[in-house]
């Protein structure tokens, strides 16, 4: 009778037998190390990514929020400042390139903890059920919001939906997860670190590697193979993994010359434009703007969003050039995380543009492109943005005229703004005040 | 309130933070659902299956073939862990095509036109660094082969002597050595095997004398040892027929057993050997668990190895040979002592032992130097010893052949 309760309590072969499990390596201090490594880390690239959508200021207007609705989870957001210019530059070079590091780690952490998902029995209790199924939140979150994230930055847009939704309440999927792991296991990984000595497992090679202490949580082997690699060998490995990265995508963000060492990320190629040329997300030809609409046809239409109704101001290109230029050294930054270096910008100020549609104290603008549908043909600035003296309709880039790849006939450009919100082809302005 | 969070099975702050998790997950999730109910939940689980279920085994099997192929393979493998020269190349590489395969295989088609940028680049770009990596690595290897070497025309340093046989780093010691076929004869001069032909005999012993060198200062103590421990033959042990009484032992975590539990109502063959830090007991130890181990399970027999050693010390035996059957220790040497097996190393070889690093006192249950000669016996169910083969000479040991011929004859 007994033994018949207990072969029935029994876990079925394979994965769910502890022995299954031979790797001599596996075990809390290791888990934890890993561990340690994604607790500093994550919390960054979640900030960042906060913050990039609070970027996009998208409690300005419907135009500017690509979540339909951000709800509750908008809490946070405040007016995105103008200054110091680099600030969406360094927020999307850190979100994206800080991710992609940390790659490798998620996938060795992953492995660590791999004989977990087979602990058999697979639910003890009710709190042991939740645990696990909060796993599934971060585990799921974890590498939905690393896929979405990085197809989207190679333009490969698979995923189910628009990337903005997907990716913004993914990330607060995987974040509830995250945080209640943190919660749970933070005592744990504390105890597993102080169980070894760092200096130690570094100074132990091969021959000295014996498996952890057997512990309670699933992790060390019972039957442990021969080690192949050490502890150190493999945190090692999975540094290599992440430097290797580094190397092979941080110049795409850093540019100038190092934008060639950035041999596997999107924007490290130069492009081929000629000096004084820049890297692009969208061509005017891809963007299905015609060149009968941006010659001599073209005229820039200024608005004042008032019951007053009053008719718009028309201007010509020629009009532009014969009001104040101003010059501006201000960088393009992409949501996908590459970026240009400072490009010298000449143009009119937002602002005097601002007072000729006859709004003195504008509470934003709504920015309209020749461009037909897509997201962002359409783009709300805040007033603090129409503001800055370095927030300028372009005209010019690095001295001659704007290239139509660039924006040709007239470009918005504010500093510290997302690429995709200094919209290109300008046909409108609608200032609100 | 109790008896509910015993049912729940944790704390009150555990369940709060579970309930506060799922709601701001649940609150994100009725967000971003109706994007694409569908698309997003098969999304999500792919992602936790992606992983855990296809990635992950597939890597494990690629690995494992890999060393399974090469171990197979006539080849003369490096004692290095030439593996890990394959794998961080294999691994990283595999890294980048993780990462970067839209780019790599041109899959985002409209890329060139958005970007001016040409698609063509990625993929060359991605086997150049791949060929850059597999080129370091065998460079590395090549200079960690090169540098074994030298060290092997040096002779074997004091380090490399170590009583616990390192699990690499041995590229001096090409010859593994295996049990004798006859007891009494030492394993010097055997027939060299395969080196990596088995992992579990890659722990070379470094004490073992390789005939090509001659033996140092160190070694030649514990040779001068055997040397007279063949020739003494154990007085005062027990004959067949003693009834062994019932002891107390450790098992592999440490808890209290005992002889009898171990034992149970049956036969059983009971392995004497000194403790894992001996190089002897543990080639003997995996070959009694390859070539006795089945013969004797089909019989319904026990098989026991009992040393003075620490549990933990056990522990690390069981988990590097991964053996499969008992092993105990017992702390007082009470059933060796019974047996009247008991014996301790010359002072000759106790200074080298201790030159090695190897302190009985620390290493034995104990806390003495006092150690078992390799024996085995076999005892029937009612605990009394029907065979017993001791070896003085701890180079030596009873064959698998030997106990089973016993036993039959027994039976």
């Amino acid at each position: 009778m007994r033994s018949r309760i207990k072969s029935r309590l029994e876990s079925p072969p394979g994965p769910f037998r502890r022995s299954f499990w031979r790797s001599p390596i596996r075990g809390p201090w290791l888990t934890s190390m890993f561990g340690l490594m994604l607790l500093a880390s994550i919390p960054v690239v979640f900030a960042t990514g906060l913050l990039s959508y609070a970027a996009y200021n998208p409690d300005l207007s419907p135009v500017n929020d690509e979540t339909r609705g951000k709800g509750l989870l908008g809490f946070y957001l405040f007016s995105w400042p103008t200054h110091p210019v680099w600030l969406y530059r360094l927020n999307q070079g850190v979100h994206v390139t800080l991710g992609l590091i940390l790659v490798p780690i998620l996938l060795f952490k992953l492995w660590s903890v791999l004989p977990k998902l087979f602990e058999w029995p697979l639910v003890r209790s009710p709190a042991h059920a939740l645990e696990r199924l909060s796993l599934f939140l971060l585990v799921g979150g974890a590498v939905f919001e690393f896929a979405t994230g990085i197809l989207n930055i190679q333009t490969w847009y698979k995923f189910p939906g628009s990337f903005y939704p997907l990716h913004f309440y993914g990330a607060w999927v995987f974040v509830a997860g995250f945080v209640v792991h943190v919660t749970l296991k933070l005592p744990v990984m504390i105890r597993a670190l102080r169980s070894r000595s760092l200096i130690g497992e570094l100074r132990s090679n091969l021959s000295r590697t014996r498996p952890e202490p057997l512990d309670a949580g699933y992790l060390v082997a019972v039957e442990p193979a021969e080690p192949t690699i050490s502890r150190r060998g493999i945190l090692a490995f999975a540094g290599a993994g992440s430097a290797l990265i580094a190397i092979l995508s941080v110049g795409q963000s850093l540019g100038g010359p190092l934008r060639r060492t950035a041999l596997l990320a999107p924007h490290g190629q130069d492009v081929s434009g000629g000096p004084g040329d820049f890297q692009v997300n969208q061509t005017a030809g891809s963007a299905g703007i015609k060149e009968s609409e941006t010659g001599a046809a073209w005229r820039l239409r200024l608005l004042h969003d008032s019951p007053a109704g009053r008719p718009p101001v028309v201007l010509r290109r020629a009009d532009l050039l014969r009001m104040e230029q101003h010059t501006a050294s201000l960088p393009i930054a992409c949501v996908e995380g590459w970026s240009t270096d400072d490009q010298a910008w000449s143009g009119v100020r937002l602002r005097d543009l601002a007072r000729l549609a006859g709004v003195t104290r504008p509470a934003s603008v709504l920015v309209q492109s020749l461009q037909r549908g897509g997201a962002f043909s359409q783009a709300a600035l805040t007033a603090e943005q129409i503001m800055d003296s370095d927030s300028l309709l372009a005209l010019r880039v690095n001295g001659p005229d704007l290239s139509p790849n660039h924006g040709y006939p007239a470009r918005v450009i504010v500093p510290a703004n997302p690429g995709v919100h200094n919209t290109k082809w300008v046909a409108s302005l609608i200032f609100r005040s | 309130m109790t008896r509910l969070l015993r049912w729940y099975g944790s704390s009150p702050l555990n369940l709060l933070a579970m309930i506060g998790s799922f709601a701001l997950a649940g609150y994100a999730a009725a967000e971003l659902l109706p994007v694409n109910p569908f698309g997003i939940l098969v999304w999500f689980v792919a992602a936790v299956i992606g992983h855990d279920l296809l990635l992950m085994p597939l890597y494990t099997l690629a690995d494992r073939s890999v060393m399974a192929v090469f171990r197979h393979h006539p080849l003369k493998l490096p004692a290095v862990p030439w593996i890990n020269y394959l794998r961080v190349p294999a691994v990283l590489s595999g890294v980048l095509l993780l990462v970067w395969f839209p780019l790599i295989f041109r899959l985002p088609s409209h890329f060139p036109a958005s970007t001016t940028l040409p698609l063509n680049p990625y993929l060359w770009h991605w086997l150049a660094v791949t060929g850059a990596l597999f080129l370091l690595s065998a460079t590395a290897l090549a200079l960690r082969l090169g540098a074994g070497r030298r060290a092997a025309r040096n002779g074997p340093t004091p380090s490399q002597e170590a009583a616990v046989p390192p699990a690499d780093g041995t590229p001096d010691h090409p010859v593994q050595p295996e049990p004798t076929d006859h007891p009494n004869q030492t394993p010097a001069g055997k027939t060299p095997t395969r080196p990596g032909a088995d992992t579990l005999r890659d722990v070379a012993p470094p004490t073992l004398p390789d005939p090509a060198e001659p033996l140092n200062e160190t070694t030649g103590a514990f040779a001068h040892e055997r040397t007279g421990l063949t020739a003494s033959v154990p007085t005062g042990m027990s004959p067949a027929g003693t009834i062994l009484p019932d002891a107390e032992l450790l098992d592999v975590h440490g808890t209290a057993t005992t002889l009898y539990a171990a034992t149970g109502a049956a036969t059983s063959v009971l392995l004497f050997y000194r403790g894992s830090w001996s190089p002897y007991s543990n080639i003997a130890l995996s070959a009694y668990q390859e070539q006795l181990l089945p013969q004797l399970t089909e019989r319904g027999i026990k098989l026991i190895a009992i040393s003075p050693k620490k549990p933990d010390g056990a522990l690390t035996m069981q988990q590097k040979h991964d053996l499969a059957f008992t092993v105990v220790s017992d702390p007082g040497n009470i059933i060796a002592g019974h047996l009247g097996i008991l014996t301790q190393p010359s002072d000759e070889a106790r200074a080298a032992q201790l030159q090695l690093g190897l302190d009985l006192n620390r290493v034995n249950a104990d806390g003495t130097v006092t150690l078992p000669m390799p024996a085995t016996v076999i005892l029937d169910a009612s605990h009394t010893v029907r065979w017993i083969d001791v070896h003085p000479d701890y180079s030596t040991r009873t064959e698998p052949q030997q106990v089973i011929a016993a036993l039959d004859h027994l039976a």
